[in-house]
């Protein structure tokens, strides 16, 4: 069972960590972690009803732009669902949903980490029950490390990827910035693109390091944003 | 493919007799799986616990069977066994097939039974090829792979030989319930095994249909082998071979409707368990002589419920004084330079005058055995429990002093290793002198049908389905007897010999509406379930169960008897013979990694986890003291 907590550590340990030192103590936030795993879920089911087109398994392409595409798609509607909600709070309660200059960055954070945990789940999930056991696999995509352990890495470094596109994806939308808009269908698309060629021999050497500078650089844009919010009047 | 089970494995079993356990104990957990490591010889187990870089103590061995089935192969696995420290690091034995096959091998004993025969002290090795390995304790599971998965397991071996950075390991799922059991008693008075056992098929051929004529005659075999693997048991010449030639005979014979000129009764017996003790003859002979029904059932008057017994018949139609004259056919056929048909008998324990009679019978072109015992076979059980000189016996078979079949009791032993051509014509004389000894008739010149000869050995031997088995499959051919069970269904061997007798022992008018049946517990009382159908016919099932064994119905379950009764009843020594119940029986191969990797991936993941704990709650801190982040969280400012 080593195997099993070692690599759900690597995946859900971070997961875990934000959720108990970030949202927990905030209800609203929980809600909107709640919401955007629905919203997720929902775009990976209509996601899923391509592939029953014959033929479409054969290009993989195609079928992770399709899903990146409707990805995008619930993540802008899950803005909008926050937003109707945000301000019918205010206009029918007359108090706002969160306070404070950072509100926004939260409900951000919250919904990456939500679409982030459906995904894990969803992703990681089956590969981590199969890891429970005496066994262990080796692909020739990764000989050095066991499938479990690649899958787990790739599967965290997709966590932050979600929750530094949906603080980008957030700030584009608020403020109609097509170049954060831009930057978020290019930092996706590349990340989601690059895994197809993970079926190819030694395709970690390059796969993984890929998906890693996309994680530095959602990070980077994120700090940026932070920073630029913290400059800005409430 | 994370675990690749393997398929259509073979594997010994554990079993138990009076005074000890023999086969292959089951695994245990803290030992049921280990690196698969190769060895041919027996320098190589050294050097295997000498590799450092084999992380857990425990190995699976894997080795051809040309060398585990040879006498260096089993001196070196007892060597294995009797050494404890090693046999403590084996979780398991994988024997792979080369397809080649040995010049010779036997597991049996050289003496089958010796200790249950009529001459426990004798000297002759009539299986001059046999280890006895059947009776050896191996204390990990042995298991014979299939072609496919042999080529798989000899490919995995070969990274464990180079020390690369996972282990191929084999698991075994060998749950033998008696495990901790010493002997039979100790383990039936747990019910963590059963009594091993079959079911005897006898048919008469009365010379008068509602009289016990004043002499019997009776044509005998055996039906049942062994195997050091019990689903390995094909028992080609030993013993099928004489389950064919007995039913030839019985298929010639039946065709004489003029039975007026039987002056004997004559009665076909196809005994089972024969290769436990003589299990089948013993309970029969002994049933003859001692039966008493306590309690007879009110719904068929035919069946005994308590002792229990599907038949009373043999009560009815047998009276054991009146067996005058046995003939036994033994192995037959097996392929070889030479065909001989050999006579046995113990001059000192015949009627002289009716031996010499079956052997005239015979004609000519036999050859009496120069040896002076008869040798291991039913006939023991006949003049152990018949009283001395009341009866001619002779014991047919194509060896003289040893044994001709090289394979005895070994899977090679199969339907390439007799004769069918042979066996007819083994048949058709013994069909003449059988009818000879019924009738007295020596005109006759019967001839055996050989194409029935070959329709049964392609059922007894051919793994395709045969037509005396209604819905029959297509089924490997094993002639183990396994444990005990009242339902003769569960015996394919037993079923296709009633199947071919009951077909040949109609007699009067048949029912006239068809009653469908599997067993003759379905049928109306006096009649018997004989290829799917309730019909008259008198074949019937005997318990092939040594009677050392009876069933306490207040308990439910099976005791031994105290040995000392039989004393006054025979002077054969009854046997203990039982199988250990079994749980699972399964094996799967998969990579394994060193212990380390997994410790440092469990680590890097409470790294992970911890450090970006201690990164949120900075993250935190620092937001808190840029915005008041706590009041974010009130619902009324």
């Amino acid at each position: 069972y080593l195997a099993l907590i070692g690599n759900a550590l690597i995946v859900f340990g971070p997961i875990v960590s934000i959720f108990n030192f970030y949202l927990c103590n905030i209800p609203q936030l929980v809600i909107v972690f709640v919401a955007a795993a629905f919203f997720y879920l929902l775009s990976t089911c209509l996601t899923s009803a391509f592939y029953f087109i014959p033929g479409i398994v054969n290009l993989p392409y195609l079928l992770v732009s399709i899903g990146v595409s409707i990805q995008e798609i619930f993540r802008f509607a899950l803005f909008l669902a926050y937003l109707f909600t945000e301000r019918g709070y205010e206009r029918n309660l007359k108090v706002k949903l969160l306070y404070g200059k950072f509100a926004w960055l939260h409900a951000s954070v919250a919904a990456g980490l939500g679409f982030a945990t459906c995904h894990a789940l969803l992703l990681n999930g089956n590969v981590l029950s199969q890891s429970y056991g005496p066994g262990t696999l080796y692909l020739p995509n990764c000989p050095t490390i066991t499938y479990f352990t690649h899958h787990s890495i790739m599967t965290l470094l997709f966590v932050l990827l979600n929750i530094s596109w949906m603080i980008i994806g957030f700030q584009g939308y608020i403020k109609k910035s097509v170049l954060r808009i831009i930057s978020l269908l290019v930092l996706h698309f590349a990340a989601s693109l690059i895994t197809v060629l993970n079926n190819k021999k030694d395709s970690c050497l390059y796969v993984l390091p890929t998906l890693a500078s996309l994680v530095v650089i959602g990070a980077i844009i994120s700090t940026v944003e932070l920073i630029i919010i913290c400059n800005k009047d409430e | 493919m994370l675990y690749k089970h393997l398929q259509d494995t073979r594997s010994c079993v554990l079993l138990f007799s009076e005074t000890e356990a023999f086969g292959c104990r089951g695994t245990i957990d803290t030992k049921d799986q280990g690196v698969l490591m190769i060895f041919n010889q027996a320098t190589e187990l050294e050097n295997i616990r000498n590799k450092t870089c084999i992380y857990k103590d425990t190995f699976t061995l894997i080795a051809s069977s040309d060398f585990l089935l040879s006498e260096n192969g089993i001196s070196t696995l007892r060597s294995i066994s009797n050494d404890t420290t090693l046999a403590d690091s084996i979780a398991g034995v994988l024997v792979y097939t080369n397809g080649t096959k040995p010049v010779h091998f036997s597991p049996a004993p050289t003496y089958p039974n010796k200790i249950y025969g009529l001459y426990p002290n004798s000297t002759i090795h009539w299986n001059p090829n046999g280890t006895n390995v059947l009776f050896d304790l191996f204390d990990f599971p042995i298991v014979f792979l299939n072609e496919d998965d042999s080529s798989t397991a000899l490919s995995k071996v070969n990274s464990n030989l180079n020390c690369d950075s996972t282990q191929e390991t084999v698991e075994f799922k060998f749950e033998m319930a008696g495990r901790d059991h010493k002997n039979a008693s100790s383990c039936l008075s747990s019910g963590t095994c059963q009594p091993i056992g079959g079911q005897s098929v006898w048919s008469i051929m009365k010379a008068r249909q509602e009289e016990v004529a004043d002499e019997m005659v009776i044509s005998s075999c055996k039906i049942d082998s062994s195997s050091f693997v019990r689903g390995d048991a094909r028992g080609g010449s030993a013993y099928q071979s004489s389950v064919v030639v007995n039913l030839a005979v019985a298929e010639a014979i039946s065709k004489q409707t003029q039975k007026k000129h039987f002056k004997r009764d004559l009665m076909f017996t196809f005994f089972d368990a024969e290769t436990w003790g003589y299990s089948g003859s013993q309970n029969f002979l002994y049933d003859l002589k001692n039966f008493t029904c306590v309690v007879k059932s009110t719904e068929d008057e035919d069946i005994c419920e308590r002792p229990y017994k599907t038949s009373l018949a043999f009560v009815k139609n047998i009276d054991y004084k009146k067996i005058k004259y046995v003939v036994e056919v033994d192995q037959i056929g097996t392929q070889g330079d030479v065909n001989n048909i050999y006579v046995h008998y113990d001059n000192s324990l015949v009627d002289v005058n009716r031996t010499s009679e079956i052997i005239s019978a015979l004609g000519s072109g036999v050859i009496k055995s120069d040896a002076k015992e008869i040798p291991p076979s039913s006939l023991q059980s006949f003049h152990s429990y018949l009283p001395k000189g009341s009866f001619g016996s002779v014991l047919v078979a194509d060896y003289d002093t040893k044994f001709k079949n090289k394979y005895y009791f070994d899977v090679n032993d199969d339907i390439n290793n007799i004769d069918v051509d042979e066996i007819c014509r083994v048949s058709s004389k013994l069909s003449n002198a059988i009818y000879t000894l019924v009738s007295g008739d020596t005109t006759m010149n019967l001839s055996a049908n050989c194409t029935f000869v070959e329709i049964i050995v392609g059922c007894v031997l051919n793994s395709s389905s045969c037509e005396y088995i209604p819905n029959d499959s297509n089924v490997e051919p094993n002639h183990y007897s396994g444990v005990f069970s009242w339902d003769a269904t569960t015996r394919r061997t037993s079923s296709i010999i009633n199947n071919v007798m009951g077909s040949l022992t109609l007699f009067g008018e048949q029912p006239k509406d068809v009653v469908s049946c599997s067993t003759k517990l379905d049928c109306p009382s006096n009649q018997t379930c004989v290829g799917g159908t309730c019909v008259k016919s008198t074949t019937y099932f005997h318990d092939a169960i040594s009677p050392a064994f009876y069933f306490d119905n207040d308990e439910y379950k099976w005791k031994i008897r105290n040995l000392s009764e039989f004393a006054t009843i025979t002077s054969q020594r009854p046997s203990i013979y039982a199988e250990s119940n079994w749980v699972s029986v399964g094996v799967r191969s998969f990579s394994k990694n060193y212990g380390y990797y997994e410790g440092t991936v469990t680590f890097f993941g409470v790294v992970l986890t911890v450090l970006s704990g201690f990164v949120i709650a900075v993250v935190r801190t620092i937001l808190s003291r840029i915005n008041d982040y706590r009041s974010s969280s009130s619902f009324i400012k």
